[in-house]
């Protein structure tokens, strides 16, 4: 046995090349995080919410801290 | 530590990749768990550099949990530390005066505004309007008689002028004990700063203010941050783009993110009203 395992997944009709994909809220529209880690190493990007129209979102406060987490309401 | 609840913290970041500038901030993993969870945005106090080392000195109040943590390291410790993000303080080559306005842990951006304009121009008059709720929450008076004239203030009068940091303002101004024309720079509650606002209004003369805001990631990924800004009065130029702005569908409204597009903002384009609405 030699070489990388295969991580590669399908979803569908759609290859992979791993399952790791950042859920979406997490990781804004992934660019953000450009400067920290290589986004290529990812298999997929699941980004925030796409809207037709520009929306200014919730009112701040958007979100809390809480024990272990992070409650949030943006509104985009 | 300072004073009964005001610490610093210096932190070696000799090799890092970028210089942070008076405003920004850096965040700080406060625990060695998940709890806290987010790490804690710290602005940027003094940077000093010696025999090819550079420190970073931060400081900060114990409140929670994530401070009581810092408070607790010892020398040596690593910290996880990600930064400096956001914008900064723009100090131009023609300001002579500046009148520095801050509120007990507010002076932490500001003393390195002081003392970056000094390195510039030896004949800066600074002016430093700082204090408390009691005599007993002042610290860093004789530090910052260093880079200027200090008036304290406390609510309770309980030392310097009795009253707050606007109310101290305007009687400076109406006495004629600052200069005729000046720029301001404060860091403080945002009540403060909406009155702030007010005066530079009233009395003609420009101003910097540094904001805080409940933050998630401090990168400008998680879009928690914004504050409202006035559209009319949006200051845009090369320090300060403002790539994470925020429209209504018309175009009326428009919010800010502190983390991506401040914490610096000029004291007018802040649509004081809807922040603390």
């Amino acid at each position: 046995m030699s070489g990388s395992p295969d991580l590669s997944v399908y979803i569908g009709p759609m290859k992979l090349k791993n399952p790791v994909m950042p859920a979406s809220g997490t990781f804004g529209y992934g660019q953000e995080y450009s400067e920290f880690i290589d986004l290529n190493r990812l298999g997929a990007i699941i980004v925030k919410t796409i809207t037709l129209k520009p929306r200014i979102g919730s009112y701040p406060h958007r979100s809390t801290e809480v024990a272990s987490g992070f409650l949030a309401n943006i509104g985009l | 530590m300072l004073s009964n609840s005001y610490s610093k913290l210096t932190l070696d970041i000799s090799g890092a990749d970028n210089v942070p500038i008076s405003g920004q901030f850096y965040n700080v993993r406060c625990s060695e768990t998940k709890d806290p969870l987010l790490r804690r945005p710290f602005s940027v106090h003094r940077l000093i550099s010696r025999e090819g080392s550079v420190h970073l000195e931060i400081l900060y109040q114990v409140t929670g949990k994530g401070t009581e943590w810092l408070s607790r390291c010892q020398r040596g410790v690593h910290l996880d530390t990600i930064g400096p993000f956001g914008n900064g303080f723009i100090i131009e080559d023609d300001v002579t005066n500046v009148v520095l306005v801050a509120r007990g842990i507010g002076i932490a951006p500001l003393y390195t505004v002081g003392e970056a304009l000094l390195k510039k121009n030896k004949a800066i008059n600074a002016h430093i309007l700082m204090g408390a709720r009691i005599k007993g929450r002042l610290f860093y008076e004789e530090k910052c008689r260093e880079i200027g004239e200090v008036f304290l203030y406390t609510d309770d009068g309980s030392k310097g002028y009795c009253g707050k940091a606007p109310e101290l303002l305007v009687d400076l101004l109406e006495r004629k004990r600052l200069p005729e024309r000046f720029s301001l720079y404060a860091c403080g509650p945002a009540d403060m700063l909406r009155e702030l606002a007010d005066i530079s209004e009233r009395f003609g003369f420009p101003g910097q203010v540094a904001l805080e805001g409940h933050m998630g990631c401090g990168f400008g990924a998680c879009l928690s941050c914004v504050c409202p800004l006035r559209p009319e009065y949006i200051r845009r130029n090369e320090l300060w783009k403002k790539p994470a702005l925020q429209w209504s569908e018309d175009g009326s409204l428009v919010y800010s993110l502190i983390c991506k597009d401040g914490p610096i903002y000029d004291i007018r384009e802040v649509d004081w009203d809807e922040w603390l609405a």
